[in-house]
């Protein structure tokens, strides 16, 4: 496990452990006040003790805390990081000033605050990079305390299901998403360190098909000729795009072999090695062996990276959600958090999506690791405990906030599609191109090249 | 092999219980921060600020369920090919796994190109 | 109790309660919610026979194509025509 900062299994058994050995304390206290206080020896909590510091509960408690520490990861940190990405690069594209404000660019504030002498640091200068991190917590905030709005005749019972079927299915994404070789949630270990998971980019694909149906009856629920139709078109859109991600996924394994995320990650590690048939193999040692490095599948990688962007209904896919001829399409009628679910999850999406292309083809967690610091070990004391510089999750981070960069790039400079073109482009351009792709790696794998 | 797949398994339940719990917790947390006090205007759905009249149940155009059965015909065929991807290691001698896997591939072209060509008016 | 014993209990009773629910709710869509729900607690029995391909293949193909079938099929008619109680369960 070298190079990985996390091992979340781990570190969730040590607190659980510490957690529980506080409830044994504190346990342990009740039942010596019980035994002065005149009941018989040993005291009557001295069974729940032995329960509680038991391995059965510790793990189970490791593994609330390990999801805990992961949906947090996912949501908390990620989400919203992401969001901030998204703003400022779009505002800078289109220059717009007001979110590029730096704390400094008013000139009060750098005349009042600025002046002193630690605190005033952010104040002192007018710049374009300003924070604005917490807009977005703000925005959630003010989505939780605005009211819930039922549509009149509305189907109370669907309308409040969907947003709970579309946050639970893009959750689920993050279940078979590894982020390094040791923060994971779906998984075993070998005996020899490896870890597999031998279906995790399946898992992947089903939490993304179990979404036309959450927005179909979404829409439908809210009882809206124009939700209705956005929901339609939405569902359409996200069947059209399916098939060619499963078959350019699939072009992926025929050079691969497997579908786990970690096995995938471990063939990309190696050293970049061609075949080029009859004349032997030629390796280059300063590339790693990513798939994008690989001519045949460069077809699969265009064809899954559109299908990425037209699943995660961005622009220019956008139509279920056109902003400027919709209002917000499927999700008109809701308000409060749950449009701020289902808003917000759309970001959730594009995550798991840059994830799922970059362990497919960009290396996954993969990346040079330049010294390794050790520090004191407080679990075990006496022992050191390295840090890697660099560790996998950081090189997983970027690549992932790169592939992203690219998406809000692509995104907030080309125009939106309509739906009759995005259908026409999901099902006669691109389904055509995947199996093409499929058709390139079977025989460049059959007769050795590549 | 067995105690490993509930091994394995057992955190992806409780993943799947806690994304259920997750948005059931963010609406309880909605109620208890703002009552909900729906009134005849406020209810009436949106378009665009005019009343809305007619039924909300429009029907729709044939070829969204064309699409849905195209739809399910591929994914099952995308499915036989990922069993052939996955198993294809072992099969990269044998002409005969090459040339049915080719002629499945080649059915499914002629068959897509078909299926796409009646729908070259796009109603949706 | 073993896990697995009891792992079969919960998920075939949601299966069976969703089923019933599939057969005798009134709204059409409904149904194919609870269908939804169906397929995918029969996915969850899958993974408990050691059949984990299938099983993920079942959430893909089933949960994820067949009902949005069904509910293109359903709104494909009239407003009326769905709103129509069941006669016969």
């Amino acid at each position: 496990m070298t190079g990985a900062l996390i091992d979340l299994f781990g570190w969730s058994y040590a607190l659980a452990s510490f957690l529980l050995w506080i409830g044994a304390q504190l346990l342990g206290l009740g039942n010596w006040i019980s035994l002065q206080l005149g009941a018989p020896s040993p005291g009557p909590l001295e069974g729940m003790i032995g329960f509680v510091t038991g391995a059965p509960l510790t793990s189970l408690v490791a593994i609330i805390l390990a999801i805990n520490i992961l949906l947090l990861w996912a949501t908390a940190f990620h989400l919203l990081i992401v969001m901030w990405i998204e703003r400022k690069m779009y505002s800078r594209l289109q220059d717009r000033r007001g979110i590029m404000l730096g704390l400094g660019s008013s000139e009060i504030l750098r005349n009042t605050l600025g002046r002193i002498p630690l605190i005033g640091r952010p104040f002192r200068k007018a710049s374009h990079l300003g924070t604005g991190f917490l807009q977005t917590v703000a925005d959630g905030v003010k989505l939780f305390q605005k009211e819930v709005i039922t549509p009149a005749s509305a189907d109370k019972w669907m309308f409040h299901a969907a947003p709970v079927m579309i946050a639970a299915s893009t959750l689920f994404l993050f279940i078979a998403i590894p982020w390094s070789d040791g923060f994971w949630i779906m998984g075993s270990r070998l005996p020899n360190g490896d870890v597999v998971n031998p279906w995790g980019v399946l898992v992947i694909l089903g939490a993304f098909s179990v979404a036309p149906l959450s927005i179909l009856i979404a829409g439908w629920a809210s009882n809206n000729k124009y939700t209705l139709l956005g929901g339609m078109r939405a569902a359409a859109q996200l069947m059209s795009y399916e098939i060619p991600m499963v078959l350019s996924i699939i072009a992926l394994v025929v050079f691969a072999g497997t579908l786990d995320p970690f096995q995938l990650v471990r063939q990309q590690s190696a050293p970049l090695t061609f075949g080029l048939g009859p004349f032997g193999t030629v390796q280059i040692p300063w590339l790693p062996n990513w798939y994008i490095f690989n001519p045949i599948l460069w077809i699969a990688f265009v064809v899954f990276f559109i299908t990425v962007i037209a699943e995660a209904e961005r622009i220019p896919f956008d139509i279920p959600e056109a902003e400027a001829e919709l209002v917000e399409g499927w999700t008109t009628e809701y308000s409060g958090m749950r449009f701020g679910i289902v808003f917000g999850f759309k970001w959730l999406r594009a995550i798991a999506g840059a994830a799922l292309i970059a362990i497919l083809f960009l290396g996954g967690w993969s990346g040079p690791v330049f010294a390794q610091v050790w520090i004191p070990n407080i679990a075990s004391p006496g022992n050191l405990w390295p840090i890697p510089i660099l560790p996998q999750e950081f090189w997983f981070t970027l690549k992932i906030y790169a592939i992203f960069v690219v998406f809000v790039w692509i995104g907030w400079s080309v125009p939106r599609v309509r739906i009759d073109q995005i259908l026409n482009i999901g099902w006669k351009r691109l389904l055509p191109l995947s199996l093409l792709a499929i058709l390139l790696a079977t025989l460049a794998r059959g007769m050795g090249w590549f | 092999m067995e105690s490993d797949l509930l091994a394995r398994y057992f955190p992806v339940a409780l993943f799947a219980i806690f994304t259920l719990l997750f948005p059931v917790g963010t609406f309880f947390a909605t109620r208890i921060l703002r009552k909900d006090s729906p009134g005849p205007l406020k209810d009436l759905t949106y378009e665009c600020g005019e009343v809305p009249e007619g039924e909300a149940m429009i029907q729709f155009h044939f070829q969204y369920y064309v699409f849905a059965i195209i739809f399910v015909v591929f994914d099952v065929a995308a499915i036989f090919l990922l069993l052939w991807a996955l198993s294809s290691s072992a099969t990269w001698g044998s002409t005969v796994a090459f040339a049915s896997i080719a002629l499945f591939i080649a059915i499914m072209f002629i068959a897509t190109n078909y299926a796409l060509k009646k729908e070259e008016v796009l109603y949706i | 109790m073993d896990l697995e014993v009891v792992a079969f209990l919960i998920l075939s009773g949601l299966e069976v309660g969703a089923a019933v629910m599939t057969v005798t709710a009134k709204k059409l869509v409904h149904n194919v919610f609870w269908l939804a729900v169906t397929l995918i607690t029969i996915a969850g029995i899958y993974l408990l026979f050691l059949a984990e391909f299938v099983a993920w293949i079942q959430i893909i193909v089933y949960a994820g194509a067949v009902p949005v079938l069904f509910l293109f099929g359903i709104m494909l008619t009239r407003r009326k025509i769905m709103e129509e109680p069941h006669e016969s369960q």
